[in-house]
């Protein structure tokens, strides 16, 4: 018996329930609400961070960007910049997730196709010709190959001469989701929390305004999670995290400040400002309770929210601004700290230059025109809001307990049973979607009318680029010291088969021009591979 | 019974959907076999090979199924399963469906396609293989 509310039951509730399937009364009253909360920026910070909400600044405004190499990306950041983004998020192509170079033939056909291609340090340098890594952040949707793209940034650091402690930036470095959403796994999970934790240790040292993780609810959502369900499985694979850390001898408060987290806003703008509310009382009770913090800031859920990619639709796709602007909305209502909203060319392509900047106007409406910021948690008193957030803190608890009690995330993940939960809830949300229970306007629902296919102006790949970033990777390849990038693979195989720290070793080899393949191929010899189970 | 390959080629690690349409087809009496992710060509067709299964049902949302949809198809010609038919289905842009089928896939069904659809397509097949 799972403990998360499934949307199998829902029909026993009757029409009304939020999007994770609890059930929604016809009104609610003073009788439903649990007592007030603490106030803003007071454990358990449910109402939010800080006292004043908003009203200083707005969160970080930051899209997902990159494509082709280098220079296109760099192109593609200034102009986010010069349109009022205020924080980078950067897309890296899928070769550069799975580890491989440019030139190597399983990543033909992928290479700058979805993201930027980062063969080498030359290529970070490419990236962020020109942009002042000292006073913006960065965001670097990455995993697998985490501690090799960070690597590649603080040896790019190093050489400009910028301090390591001024750098602020965030990789998401969370392998536990890859295996059951997402895929971009490469090594047993042992393993691979193993480099998270050496990456997250390294941090703790070296780069203290750096987030090392950001733990990942949103792509376990898009793997067909509930909501309420994926935030669950967060805070467990946090536990798992935190547990791995504890053990190398670290203080829980001299790490837990710099962990960040990743949930999105989905459509039901109620449930998703009760979720982040209720996942702030979660974190801050287990780092608390749990792990015993003592420093205010090891206990407050940080977290950049994504918006709903999968609602999404072809059909008609400007409808889709409409969507945005409700995630951004929910978000802004729910105190989030970062904001990428999906584009409206989602369901078709990377985006275009458009559409990035629609989505950035989106955030930049709601910031500066709705009158969310002007004061914090504007829902705080809300009978319903209030009851909602009692009962998505409460499951998202018994999620955690359930998981944690019987074996925890590592358990689950290696013998499929996460993998088999999300899969059922997956299954139960497409036979919704597909007769017209849940409804996407202009897509799925005979009573509102069918839109059609729109002939949209879509990002065009270019497969020239691909070549020619190839061709620069040869070069750099024929051109290096040979005998240093040799000596630099030697230290991190050594590093790797010894358990000690990866890190410096990793940005050496950056220094002396070695390639993420190369790294990656390395790891492969001493950690070996892995499948994960489908759990179907 | 009809048996049906699911494999996911290349690097691309979203299997929501072939998830799903496993399973599906599973109630509605198929055997299904999905490969899991990363998948290369060359591995989908020895698969093919080895169990011997009426159609392969490709997912990709990677954006490179052209290319990797015409190396598929190599490979399972060079096996001696060129006459199986190729289903394809994931993030496919409309003006790519000619194209693919141009190639020499049966059936394409981009995003949003309704299951039920799916399901019938498959069920409509007949296996290769003499009733016994």
């Amino acid at each position: 018996m799972a403990v998360w509310t499934s949307r199998d039951n829902i029909e026993e509730f009757g029409v009304s329930h939020t999007e994770s399937g609890i059930p929604v009364k016809e009104s609610y009253s003073a009788a439903d609400a649990p007592p007030p909360a603490a106030a803003p920026g007071e454990f358990p910070f449910t109402r939010g961070l800080r006292p004043d909400g908003y009203r200083k600044r707005p969160w970080t405004l930051r899209q997902y960007a990159g494509f082709g190499d280098g220079r296109d990306t760099n192109e593609r950041l200034r102009y986010l910049v010069a349109n009022g983004q205020s924080g980078l998020s950067v897309a890296l192509d899928l070769p550069t997730q799975m580890g491989l170079d440019s030139d190597d033939p399983r990543a033909q056909y992928e290479v700058g196709r979805l993201g930027v291609a980062v063969d080498s340090l030359a290529d970070m340098e490419a990236i962020y010709d020109g942009i002042p890594i000292e006073s913006i952040s960065s965001s670097f949707t990455i995993n697998a190959t985490a501690p090799v793209i960070l690597a590649f940034y603080v040896a790019m650091a190093d050489r400009r001469g910028t301090p390591r402690s001024e750098l602020s930036g965030t990789v998401q470095n969370d392998m536990l989701k890859e295996f059951v959403a997402r895929g971009a796994y490469m090594y047993p999970p042992a393993h691979s929390v193993r480099l998270c934790t050496d990456l997250i240790e390294f941090c703790a040292r070296e780069l203290p305004k750096w987030n090392p993780i950001s733990i990942a609810a949103a792509h376990m959502r898009s793997a067909g999670a509930t909501p309420v369900m994926s935030d669950g499985f967060l805070f467990a694979n946090a536990i798992a995290y935190c547990e791995a850390v504890l053990a190398r001898g670290i203080a829980f408060d001299d790490f837990a400040p710099q962990l960040s987290f990743l949930t999105s806003a989905y459509m039901d703008v109620f449930e998703t400002a009760a979720r982040f509310r209720a996942c702030r009382t979660v974190w801050a009770r287990i780092a608390r309770d749990r792990f015993g913090a003592v420093n205010e800031r090891s206990m407050k859920f940080r977290v950049h929210s994504g918006g709903d990619i999968d609602a999404m639709t072809s059909a008609e796709p400007v409808n889709n601004v409409a969507r945005m602007t409700l995630n951004a909305f929910g978000a802004a209502l729910g105190g989030i700290q970062s904001l990428q909203v999906p584009c409206y060319d989602e369901a078709y392509e990377i985006p275009t230059e458009d559409a990035i900047l629609n989505a950035l106007r989106v955030q930049q409406i709601v910031a500066f025109e709705s009158g969310v910021r002007h004061t914090a948690d504007p829902l705080a008193g809300s009978y319903f809001v209030e009851a909602l957030t009692a009962e998505v803190t409460a499951q998202i608890e018994a999620i955690v307990e359930e998981v944690t009690s019987t074996g925890g995330s590592i358990a689950w993940i290696t013998d499929g049973r996460m993998q088999a939960a999300i899969s059922q809830e997956a299954r139960s949300w497409e036979e919704r979607v597909a007769d017209g229970r849940e409804i996407r306007v202009g897509m799925n629902s005979s009573k509102h009318g069918f839109g059609g296919e729109s002939e949209l102006a879509v990002h065009e790949f270019d497969p020239a680029s691909a070549e020619a970033q190839a061709t620069r990777l040869k070069q750099l390849r024929a051109s290096r010291d040979e005998g240093k990038a040799r000596t630099a693979l030697d230290g991190i195989a050594h590093a790797a088969e010894h358990d000690e720290n990866v890190m410096e070793y990793l940005v050496e080899a950056a220094k002396a021009n070695v390639t993420i393949g190369e790294i990656s191929a390395t790891f492969s010899r001493v950690f070996g591979d892995f499948a994960a189970p489908a759990g179907i | 019974m009809t048996r049906v390959l699911l494999a996911k080629p290349g690097l691309d690690g979203h299997d929501k959907g072939v998830k799903v349409l496993a399973t599906m087809l599973r109630d509605a009496g198929c055997e299904v076999i999905y490969t899991g992710l990363h998948q290369t060509p060359e591995r989908i067709a020895l698969a093919a090979l080895q169990e011997d299964v009426d159609v392969v049902g490709l997912s990709m949302l990677s954006g490179a199924h052209m290319e990797l949809t015409a190396d598929v198809l190599r490979e399972l010609k060079s096996a001696g399963l060129g006459d199986r038919p190729v289903v394809i289905g994931g993030n496919i842009p409309r003006h790519d469906i000619a194209k693919l089928e141009a190639l020499g896939v049966a059936r394409v069904f981009p995003g949003g396609s309704s299951y039920d659809d799916i399901i019938n397509w498959f069920s409509g097949l007949a296996s290769h293989r003499p009733v016994s």
